[in-house]
């Protein structure tokens, strides 16, 4: 009977002090977070993100690669002011391509391929190496894939050696110059680089190739390693190089090495914020689901799903909380006006308005949004939160 | 009731028991801690924790505890394999137990970021490993030298290991007694949906009703399942639950090895003669000719002073199991906000917790003020626990204000705007973002600069 007694004396402990903290606060508004009804499957949101967003941005994306290499090729087959331009116009298209697809870098074939693709555009680009390099042909075998290189190479390189000076000394760089034929073949090897990183990425992504879409689609569930963990922890981490180092560190606002507006991406092409812009809207659409065949589900929809709560005093869910935020920070980044190093000097403060706003969506996105899907964003083993 | 409750722990200390219990704890423990430590190595986190940070997270007051090179941080987890596969064996069991609790508490304080309560348990129960006789039958070391060999220990050297994991099961319980965790269902309602996709019970966990039902059960099991398993006669169902409930847990959520360690050091409970039987068993299988050879009884007695330098130890130890865990009461403000006598409390998968962190340094004498890379300095786990944790802020405050001063700034003034987001709310401002944190000081004090949680 005691051994009895002891069980009870356990049990009635539990029950009393559960009804006691409960009592302690009466009804609040009712939380709502209940995930009764109007469930969206995971997967289906993985599939829209996977075949109407991925694949078609990376299949953009390899195109304009392409044409700018093929571009290229026929630049150096004899260089002409109107061949310059075109690979100008090429070298553009493909750096605002990039800017859709940036968003999986940290994940799948982005990041397992070496040289990672992410290596493609670590600006600013050091234009000592890169005129070092393009002495040194023919007298050393270059690898572009080198520690040493790593600023010397992929799209920042291309902006130097595509836009470093006005057309006209451009096109004596390419052709008079002494180092003119060094410089064309720096320039075939850089473009070579990108165009079989690219194609190693976007192969491994897809159906035909790695099928690495097939693993995405179905790697569901919210661990570190699922889809929707690895799509989340890759985007929050391509939205803080846009707040980073894309403004932050040309703005003064970030401590990096050094800090100044010639650090801004694309420098000497001086698209700066149409970049920034475009990664914005790419991110936005991986949120909202819309693609190239339309809308369909995204991110949100785990929101929608969850009802995730932003403000219980205002009623405000977190998806239109961070739908607007969204949208104002695209509102700022389109008043910032192009070439951003020009404005920062002349008119920072519409740049900074637009760093700021990106802080903003970096907090929602990185702290409210895995926290109500219950996305682990762990790294080891868990017990503490 | 209560007296003879009281009374019966008290007796439990004293007496003689089969020593059985004790040989099959150290040989559960020395497997699992194996398995534990080659899986550490076999993830890389020996280089992701301790070797490739640029700054670590010691503990207040032990500070001084810093890593070791690369290679000799991989040589101390080859030693703990080692040792734990000789606690396994009993084999010169002394020797591998005490390096096997020097090795992993060393481990343990160099970084607070990786602090789990699953690494507490481990470091208490092989510090109450170190206090018992463990390799006194069925070990190599009686092989070795027979005359070690003896059958009745002192009960307080089974038993304690009853108590320890009574605490921790029972303050798991209690500290789920919270607003959150019964009436909320908070943070199983976030949790569990997650687990969506799971065959079979994905769509159930999706239900307000589970989480609800997951919580209680939770809070209930964690209550009353050190009584239940101390009741002979509920005994055997409790064990299921534990199994079952632990099982369940480790599939649901990312928890590592803490689950399996439970299950195998709740044997404990299980009467001298079960654990017998499971030796004779194991006995059966390596060598058959020893099961005709009786065991000779024999006692071990302690000298003394022995006695009285482990009374003192364990009296010392149990004060603090009991007062540990109630210490945040002497703080202000709400627990899970400001984390203030959180740690070493058995507080587990109790809160859903998340945050950004943006310091500032501003160099005073030109005015200048820019935002800090966390990425540049920490890892990427460094950077989210220290994100959510108010002294870890403080330890990185400090830190950051030595690289500046290094790069030139004389009195770098380190803020912070950090925003944090508790079991759903939304995101709100944790920290006072105008108190300069690189004149702040750790210390037992309540933090005034943690600023109050909102309910939102």
């Amino acid at each position: 009977m005691k051994r009895i007694g002891i069980l009870y004396f356990g049990i009635a402990v539990a029950i009393l002090s559960v009804v006691a903290f409960s009592c302690k606060k009466s009804a609040t508004p009712a939380n709502n977070n209940n995930n009764n009804n109007g469930n969206v499957n995971q997967d289906s949101v993985l599939l829209n993100i996977g075949n109407n967003i991925i694949l078609p941005s990376y299949q953009n994306y390899a195109i304009a690669i392409n044409s700018l290499d093929s571009s290229i090729g026929d630049f150096n087959q004899g260089p002409t002011s109107t061949k310059l331009s075109n690979v100008q116009t090429l070298f553009k298209n493909a750096y605002i391509a990039w800017q859709s697809v940036s968003e999986y870098n940290q994940f799948g074939p982005a990041s397992i391929n070496i040289p990672p693709v992410s290596g493609l555009n670590l600006f600013p680009a050091s234009t000592t190496v890169i005129n070092n390099n393009i002495s040194a042909i023919g007298t050393t075998t270059i690898n572009i894939n080198s520690f040493a290189n790593q600023t010397a190479k992929g799209f920042p390189a291309l902006d130097y050696l595509l836009f470093g000076t006005d057309n006209v000394t451009l096109l004596t760089d390419f052709t008079t110059d002494a180092n003119a034929a060094n410089r064309k073949q720096y320039l075939a090897l850089v473009s070579t680089d990108i165009k079989t990183e690219t194609s190693a990425t976007v192969t491994a992504w897809s159906a035909t190739g790695g099928n690495y879409i097939n693993t995405f689609i179905t790697s569901s569930g919210n661990s570190v390693s699922s889809s929707l963990g690895l799509l989340l922890n890759s985007l929050d981490q391509d939205l803080e190089i846009l707040k980073n180092y894309r403004l932050g560190a040309p703005l003064g606002l970030v401590f990096t090495t050094t800090t100044s507006p010639t650090q801004v991406e694309a420098y000497y092409s001086g698209i700066s914020a149409q970049l920034a812009l475009t990664q914005l809207k790419a991110i936005q659409n991986i949120y909202l689901g819309s693609g190239t065949y339309g809308n369909g589900l995204g991110l949100r929809n785990y929101l929608i799903t969850s009802k995730a709560v932003y403000s219980t005093y205002t009623g405000a869910s977190l998806d239109s909380t961070i739908k607007s935020e969204l949208a104002l920070d695209i509102t700022d980044l389109e008043a910032v006006p192009d070439p951003l190093s020009a404005t920062i000097q002349t008119s920072p403060a519409v740049a900074t308005d637009a760093f700021n706003k990106t802080q903003q969506l970096v907090v929602l996105l990185k702290t409210d949004m895995p926290s109500l899907l219950g996305v682990a964003i762990t790294y080891g083993d868990n017990d503490g939160d | 009731m209560l007296k003879n409750f009281l009374h019966k722990i008290l007796l439990s200390f004293k007496g003689e028991k089969h020593i059985a219990p004790l040989a099959v704890l150290r040989m559960a423990f020395g497997a699992i801690m194996f398995i534990s430590t080659i899986r550490f190595i076999l993830k890389g986190w020996v280089y992701d924790f301790y070797v490739a940070p640029k700054f670590y997270f010691p503990f207040y007051g032990f500070e001084w505890v810093k890593p070791l090179p690369e290679l000799a941080m991989y040589l101390l987890f080859a030693v703990m394999a080692i040792a734990s596969l000789f606690i396994l064996l009993g084999l010169f069991y002394r020797i591998s137990i005490t390096a096997f609790f020097i090795c992993f508490v060393y481990v343990e304080l160099i970084d607070k970021t990786y602090y789990l309560n699953h690494y507490y348990v481990v470091s208490i129960i092989t510090f109450l490993l170190l206090l018992v006789p463990a390799h006194r039958y069925f070990s190599i070391d009686i092989i070795r030298k027979p005359a070690i060999k003896v059958t009745q220990v002192p009960s307080w050297t089974i038993n304690i290991f009853k108590w320890q994991l009574c605490i921790i099961y029972f303050c798991a319980g209690l500290s789920k007694l919270n607003y959150d965790w019964i009436v909320q269902a908070m943070p199983l309602k976030l949790w569990l949906p997650a687990n969506e996709s799971l065959p079979l019970i994905g769509p159930l966990l999706t239900q307000t009703w589970v989480a609800y039902l997951f919580s209680w059960f939770g809070a209930i099991f964690d209550l009353s399942i050190c009584f239940l398993l101390l009741n002979r006669s509920t005994r055997k169902v409790a064990y299921i639950f534990v199994v079952i409930f632990h099982v369940f847990t480790g599939w649901l959520f990312k928890i590592g090895m803490f689950p399996y360690i439970m299950i195998f050091i709740t044997l404990i409970f299980f009467s001298e003669d079960f654990h017998f039987k499971l030796i004779r068993w194991l006995r059966s299988i390596f060598n058959k000719r020893s099961l005709q050879v009786e065991d000779v009884a024999v006692i071990l007695i302690f000298s003394p002073v022995k006695k009285k330098m482990i009374y003192f130890l364990l009296s010392v130890y149990i004060l603090l199991q009991i007062v540990l865990p109630f210490r945040f009461l002497l703080y202000p403000g709400r627990l899970f906000w400001t984390e203030e006598g959180y740690r070493f409390s058995w507080r587990v998968m109790l809160m859903e917790k998340g945050g950004t962190a943006f310091f500032y340094v501003k160099d005073p004498q030109t005015g200048r003020r820019g935002e800090v890379i966390n990425e540049l300095y920490l890892t990427p786990l460094q950077e989210k626990m220290m994100e959510t944790q108010p002294d870890m802020m403080l330890q990185y405050a400090h830190y950051l204000s030595d690289i500046y001063i290094k790069m030139g700034i004389k009195h770098p003034i380190v803020t912070v705007e950090s925003y944090v987001t508790l079991n759903g709310s939304s995101n709100q401002l944790y920290i006072d973002s105008t108190v300069d944190l690189s004149k702040e000081k750790e210390n037992f004090l309540p933090k005034k600069w943690i600023l109050p949680f909102k309910k939102n």
